[in-house]
Parts: C-alpha cells; sequence; structure tokens
C-alpha cells in the first residue's frame, strides 16, 4: 500500500497549485467556448472552415487545461502525469480519426441526401 | 426539462406507482423470487445463530485486505455467474420448445413458455450480466487476489479505492438482481440496440436499470484499473524489473490499461443515451437530428477492447498453469509479453468489425478486416509457446491443467471461426446468425475454462487446501462435454441460416439441433452440481486436503508460492528479494526455500473502512432512483455520496504499524500451525529445522 506519512500539502502536484493560473485556464475555457459558440451561431462561414476553426480553439482550450489547469510538464513530479497523458494521444486518434473515416464513407454510401 | 413518460408518476414516488400496473402472475419470476427470499433468509438465520455477523462485519465487509476483496469480487461473479447459466438454460429450453406452428405453449406463451418480450429481458440480462457482473468480477477477483503477492507487495497501492470497487460492482449486481423483482429489465440486448433503447421504443423502466447498472460497475471498473496499473507500476518488490513480471501480472497490466482507457468511452456513450431517454437530447435518435449507428460505432469503441479486457487475464491464467504442470519455464517469457502487449495494442484497431455490414464501404471494412487478422498473430505466438512449453515437459493432467488444456484447445476453434468472421464478405452472410453467437461464446469458454483452472489452482493458495481431485475431473469432463453439445450444433444452425435471440423456430428441421443443445444444457447442470459438490466436499475434508508448504503443486514457479497458504494478512513477512522471472523455482533450484526472513520488521497496513460499504448502499439508491425517476432521491444521493467522500477525506485514522516483534509472534505461530514433518522436508526454517534444498516429489 502507499506510504501516508508524507502530509498532503507536501505534495509537489498539490504545491504546484497557483491561483493566478486557474483564473487564467478559467478565462481561457471560457474565451475560446464562447468564441466557438459564436462562430457556430453567427459565423458565416463555409462548414469546412467552421470545423477547422472549432478544432484549432478546441486544441486551444485541451493544451490550455493541461497546462494551467493540470500543470502538465516534465518536472520529475509531473513527467509520469505528462507521459500518461500524452500516451492518450494515439488512442485518441484511431477513436476519432478512423471514426470519421468511417463516417465519411457510411455517409456517401448509404445517407445520400441526409445533409 | 425532463422527459414526458408514460405510465403512472409523481414527484414523491417517481414511475414506482407504475409497479402496480405489472403483473407479478409470472411463476417463473415468482419462482426466482422464493429462491432468493430463501436463500436469503437461510443466511440470515445461519449468521445470526451462528453468531458471525460480527466476524462478517468486521472480517470481510469492511476489509481493504487485497486478499479477501479479491475472493468477494470472485464470489459475486460466481453468484451471477450461476443466474446467467440458469437464463442460458431458459433460452435453450425454451427454444427448443418453440418451434414449429403447432408446437404447444404455456404460460402464456403462444410457442414454448416465454412470452417474446420476457425471452428479450432474458438474453439482454444474460449477456448484460454474464460479461459485467460474472465474469469481469471473477477476473478482478483474481487480479486483486493474486498479483499484489505475485509481485512481493503488501497490498494494492490505494487498498480504500480497492474497497470501492468491489462495493461498486455489489450495487450494479445489486441492482441487477432487484431488477428482477421490482419493473422490469431491458429487451434491447445487452450491446442497447439503437433506437430501440429509445424512450419512445423502450418506455419502461428496463433499459434505465441497463444503463444505471451499467455506469456504476464501470467506474468501479475503472478505478481498478488505475488501481492495479499503480500497483504493478510502482509497488514491485525490490529485484522484480519488468522484464522479471510474471506472465499472469503482465496480463493484468494489459487488461488494466485496456479497461482505464476503455470504459470510459462507454460511459460517456450510455450518459448521452441518457440524455436522449432523460432531457430528450437527440444523439442516437433515429430522427430530430440524431445518429444512432454512431452509438454503435462507440459502444464498439469500448466493447471491442472489453473483449481483450477479458480475454487476456484468461491467457494469464494459463501462462502459470501450464509451466508449473509441465514441470518446465513457460517458454519464451520475453515473447509471451510482447504477445500480450501486441494483443493489447491492436485491440484498439478492430472495433469497426462488429458492424462490417453497416454499409462503411470496402476501403474501411478492408481496414478493419486486415487488422482483425492481425490480432491472430501475437495469439498465435501464446498458442505456441504454450505448446513448446509443454513439449517434452513432465505433463501432469493435474484438474488446473486440464481446464488449461480444454482452453487452448477451444481457443483454436474459436480462432478459426474468428478469422472467418474477420472476412468481410462471410460477415455478410453470418451476421446476427448464432454462428456469431456460438464463436464469442466459444471465445468465453475459454475464458471460463481458464477461471475454473485458476479457481482449482489458486484455491491452496487462497485456503489452505486443495479442492477435491475425483470430483475436479468429473466437473470438467461434464463441462466440456456440455460445450461440445451447446456449441458445435449451434455453429451448425449458424451455417444453416438460424438468426440470433429468436422467440419462435419457424424451421422444424431444425429441431434436431436444438434438442442437442437442450442434451448439453443438461450436461452443464449435471457439471454445475459437481462443482457445488466438490466445494462441500472439499470444506468437508479441508483437514485431510490441508497444504502444508507454501507450494501447493510442489512445481509451482513464481513468487506467490513463496507466501505461506494462505497468505498472512500483510502477505510476506519481510519483503521478497527477486532474481528471476521464476523466482520461486529458482529459490527451489538454490536452496532458499526459506520462509523465515533474516529480520523482522514492523509492517505497515491500512484500516479497515465501513465507508466503501455504506458508498455501495448509497450507489445501489442513486442507481435505483435514476431508474425510476425518483428526483428528491436521485440528487440526495449524490449528495450523501459527496459527503461521504468528503468525510473520508478528513479521516486522519486510516493506517497502522504492526512492530517487528508482533510479525515474528505472529509468523511463529503461523508456522507452528504447519505440520512438523512439511516443514522439515520442504520449509528449512533455520530456526525450526536445518537449512536445505527443497525437493519436489516431482522434480
Amino acid at each position: 500500500m502507499a506510504h501516508h506519512d508524507q502530509h498532503p500539502l507536501d505534495h509537489p502536484e498539490v504545491q504546484a497549485s497557483s491561483t493566478p493560473k486557474y483564473v487564467f485556464a478559467f478565462i481561457l475555457a471560457m474565451g475560446v467556448m464562447i468564441a466557438s459558440c459564436l462562430i457556430t451561431v453567427v459565423g458565416d462561414m463555409s462548414q469546412l472552415a467552421t470545423l477547422t476553426w472549432i478544432g484549432v480553439l478546441a486544441l486551444i482550450a485541451v493544451i490550455g487545461q493541461l497546462y494551467f489547469l493540470f500543470k502538465l510538464d516534465t518536472s520529475k513530479a509531473m513527467i509520469w502525469h505528462t507521459v500518461s497523458a500524452a500516451a492518450t494521444i494515439p488512442l485518441f486518434f484511431i477513436a476519432i480519426v478512423l471514426t470519421i473515416w468511417m463516417f465519411h464513407h457510411l455517409e456517401m454510401r448509404v445517407m445520400l441526401g441526409a445533409g | 426539462m425532463f422527459m414526458d413518460v408514460q405510465g403512472p408518476s409523481n414527484a414523491l414516488f417517481g414511475r414506482l406507482p407504475m409497479i402496480l400496473d405489472l403483473h407479478y402472475n409470472n411463476p417463473w419470476i415468482m419462482f426466482a423470487f422464493a429462491l432468493v427470499v430463501i436463500g436469503g433468509i437461510g443466511t440470515v438465520a445461519a449468521l445470526t445463530y451462528f453468531k458471525k455477523w460480527g466476524w462478517l462485519w468486521h472480517d470481510w465487509l469492511t476489509t481493504v485486505d487485497h486478499k479477501k476483496i479479491g475472493i468477494m469480487y470472485i464470489i459475486v461473479g460466481l453468484i451471477m455467474l450461476f443466474r446467467g447459466f440458469f437464463e442460458a438454460a431458459m433460452i435453450r429450453t425454451h427454444q427448443a420448445m418453440a418451434v414449429g406452428p403447432d408446437s404447444p405453449g404455456f404460460l402464456g406463451a403462444v410457442h414454448g413458455y416465454l412470452t417474446p418480450f420476457h425471452i428479450s429481458e432474458i438474453f439482454t440480462v444474460h449477456g448484460t450480466l454474464m460479461i459485467l457482473l460474472a465474469v469481469t468480477p471473477i477476473l478482478v477477483g483474481f487480479m486483486n487476489l493474486i498479483v499484489p503477492i505475485q509481485i512481493g507487495a503488501r497490498d494494492m497501492a490505494y487498498p480504500f479505492l480497492n474497497a470501492v470497487g468491489l462495493w461498486l460492482t455489489t450495487a450494479a449486481a445489486a441492482l441487477c438482481m432487484i431488477s428482477l423483482f421490482v419493473g422490469s429489465f431491458s429487451h434491447a440486448g445487452w450491446v442497447g440496440l439503437t433506437p430501440l433503447t429509445q424512450l419512445d421504443h423502450s418506455p419502461g423502466v428496463g433499459v434505465d436499470y441497463w444503463i444505471w447498472l451499467i455506469q456504476i460497475s464501470s467506474i468501479g471498473s475503472t478505478l481498478g484499473a488505475l488501481n492495479l496499473i499503480a500497483t504493478i507500476l510502482k509497488m514491485r518488490a525490490p529485484g522484480m524489473s519488468l522484464m522479471r513480471m510474471p506472465i499472469f501480472s503482465w496480463t493484468t497490466l494489459a487488461t488494466n490499461i485496456i479497461g482505464l482507457t476503455s470504459f470510459p468511452l462507454l460511459t460517456v456513450a450510455l450518459f448521452l443515451l441518457t440524455l436522449d431517454r432523460y432531457i430528450g437530447t437527440h444523439f442516437f435518435t433515429a430522427d430530430g437530428g440524431g445518429n444512432f449507428m454512431m452509438y454503435t460505432n462507440l459502444f464498439w469503441l469500448w466493447g471491442h477492447p472489453e473483449v481483450y479486457f477479458v480475454v487476456l487475464p484468461a491467457f494469464g491464467f494459463l501462462s502459470e498453469i501450464i509451466p508449473t504442470f509441465s514441470e518446465k519455464p513457460l517458454f519464451n517469457h520475453t515473447s509471451m509479453i510482447a504477445a500480450t502487449m501486441g494483443i493489447a495494442g491492436v485491440s484498439w484497431l478492430v472495433w469497426l468489425h462488429h458492424f462490417f455490414i453497416m454499409g462503411a464501404g470496402p476501403e474501411v471494412n478492408t481496414f478493419f478486416s486486415v487488422a482483425t487478422m492481425l490480432v491472430g498473430i501475437p495469439t498465435g505466438v501464446k498458442v505456441f509457446n504454450w505448446a513448446f512449453t509443454m513439449y517434452k515437459g513432465r505433463v501432469r493432467l493435474e484438474t488446473p491443467m486440464l481446464w488449461a488444456l480444454g482452453a487452448v484447445l477451444l481457443l483454436i476453434g474459436g480462432g478459426m471461426t474468428g478469422m472467418m468472421l474477420a472476412i468481410p464478405a462471410i460477415n455478410y452472410v453470418s451476421h446476427n446468425s448464432v454462428f456469431v453467437v456460438a464463436h464469442f461464446h466459444n471465445m468465453f469458454l475459454i475464458i471460463a475454462f481458464a477461471i475454473f483452472g485458476a479457481v482449482t489452482y489458486w484455491w491452496p493458495k487462497a485456503f489452505g487446501f486443495r479442492l477435491d481431485e475425483r470430483l475436479g475431473h468429473i466437473f470438467f469432463w461434464l463441462f466440456w462435454a456440455g460445450s461440445v453439445f451447446v456449441f458445435v450444433p449451434m455453429y451448425a444452425l449458424g451455417f444453416l441460416g438460424m438468426t440470433r435471440r429468436l422467440d419462435y423456430i419457424a424451421h422444424p428441421s431444425w429441431w434436431p439441433l436444438l434438442a442437442l443443445e437442450v442434451v448439453g444444457i443438461a450436461l452443464y447442470i449435471a457439471s454445475v452440481a459437481a462443482f457445488v459438490l466438490q466445494i462441500y466436499v472439499s470444506f468437508r475434508d479441508r483437514e485431510r486436503n490441508k497444504v502444508t508448504t507454501s507450494d501447493a503443486w510442489e512445481t509451482s514457479r513464481s513468487l506467490e508460492w513463496a507466501a505461506h497458504c494462505p497468505p498472512s494478512f500483510y502477505n510476506f513477512a519481510a519483503t521478497p528479494i527477486v532474481h528471476s522471472n521464476d523466482e520461486w523455482a529458482w529459490r527451489r533450484e538454490h536452496g532458499v526455500t526459506s520462509v523465515v526472513p533474516e529480520k523482522y520488521t514492523s509492517i505497515h497496513m491500512p484500516k479497515n473502512s465501513m465507508v466503501p460499504v455504506v458508498l455501495g448502499v448509497l450507489f445501489i439508491i442513486f442507481g435505483f432512483a435514476g431508474t425510476w425517476r425518483i428526483g428528491w432521491m436521485f440528487f440526495g444521493s449524490i449528495i450523501a455520496i459527496t459527503a461521504v467522500l468528503i468525510f473520508r477525506m478528513f479521516q486522519k485514522d486510516i493506517d497502522y504499524n504492526i512492530p517487528a516483534e508482533d510479525v515474528e509472534a505472529y509468523e511463529r505461530e503461523k508456522l507452528k500451525s504447519v505440520d512438523r514433518a512439511a516443514q522439515d522436508n520442504v520449509h528449512q526454517t533455520g530456526e525450526m529445522g536445518d537449512a536445505g534444498t527443497d525437493s519436489p516429489a516431482h522434480g
């Protein structure tokens, strides 16, 4: 079992907490969410441009949250968390990209006229 | 905001008034209810009569000991396995009766004895509980029971979280049992066929039971996966590098990486379905902008990795059993590790073969077909490694080995039919036929065989005495015969064109094969009786079958066999130093089999906690309230769960130290209780005998 002889506040992950970074992460998340909402609701862009912009904003949100909220970096305390997060990237691509590829073909073949 | 639902409903009781409209005149449900009530009353009476409530509470229900948690996982899984088996017997017997227009009907059914809705419920609950509440808990139970000892750890990395995982699984199992008597269960298949799971098509509470129990058990599985990964990566004994780790621990690591990355997908898919059913979103609806094919996609994105989540630990069992009873090291430990991780890696790339016929076209189907066939390579490596382990070995056909050999033979059949189904052209013909059902049952039988092998193999480690060998053989052969009689005809019926989930068989010429399947079920029933008898007889004769050494089979190889049978609650008196991937075999060969350490030190252990049990009860209330849409109870249970977790965070008195002298006294007592003659022969203890080399009886 894990040792409990360390005070919780002494943990490096806990000590890395920072109010300005949390506030910034929150503002960043709100900002990109509002921007993506505006692009979707009032934007007058092509479908491809809309999806691209939403994708870019989502990426900014994810990276911003990983760094400012979860403090993922290459320090000794956080490297394990960072590597774990990085290890999910291939799975993320497998799940999302192959799904998009499958639905692209599916739409062409069986959902013509569905929009 | 919330969807209007059919039938009576109010703010205080949610949809519960609906149960007044339900019919409770179904003799099958009454029979099951009577069985549960009698069983429950019997258990309560026995606990009271023998004054065992305190023992049950302190030693078991509130424990955070990984071994006891593992045993409880396995007990929950076996109970669910028996219920799932009952349902299988009902499906088989009903189908054999409901053949042709002249077949008689009983108990309200036009043909056979189960109405179409009832048989739909039965095959749905059969699939759901067999996979998620029987096989998964049993496998997780073995991981809990064995892995920490096998890697030389004191306990899991997070003992408290471990207990929470158990009680979440138990809460899901309890909801499944409640659904048998209060309301109904889903009729939409264990996969949740959309749009059948939508509120329009399934207005009852069955789908909701299905959703909430899976959600609760998935949280438990995710927590368990986190815990096992952390335990394996961070808590191995000194000297146990990853490449020295036994294969079962490797398969556990691979399994839980799969679990950790795939279970959240199921949680999300079911959450979106919940939003569809509760607040009227259109994620998976057939109209209104939804895409029900996306549900299928998301479900199998979890579903296929889940297949390897359950099969890899079974491969781990085989990799432990076969070397022990071949009296040889496992052939090519390194390639076995590579094959395990290879299967885990490819597991993420094959999910689309579950819906080749959806119409994605040749490019997509070819990609997933090739990816699926790739799984055959690492699996083939494993089969050859097991075969080469047995080659020129001194193979002993004791019960665990029989189960292991049966599993390997089944793997050849299941693997070959799997290769067939990986070809889209064949899939277009056989999709949704019982050929597919026979294939995946063939694969699950590998797991069942491996599980029964593991039960027999590690039973002496867990309880200190062996299971009866003669009844074990009878159990094996009856189970093997039952498997052949049920699933060979099922393969044939699949080729003849029989589709799955039928409540009526329109083709009378299929009857002989269906009747053969019933013969198989009769053999299965006899095998279950043999198993129960085996457990009873073994308990009765436990003194005679007592294991007097740490190595119950005398040719075991991995580290868990260096701990007592059963292990002390702290596993090892001193943290072991590991020299080889077959540590116990290494110690035997080098004459260092003493279980008495040079020096005793104090041991740091976690304290029992009632919080996991309380959380389990609260999660039952949470799931029940969610199912019946009782808002105040639902949100109240969330608040209560949060409050209990906060309470736990502020608990300081959660661990303790066992002083070195107490450990020494305990160990002395333990060794005294072991037969002295056996100690003299096998455990040369330094203090209680002369140092010497262990000489296995068959070695």
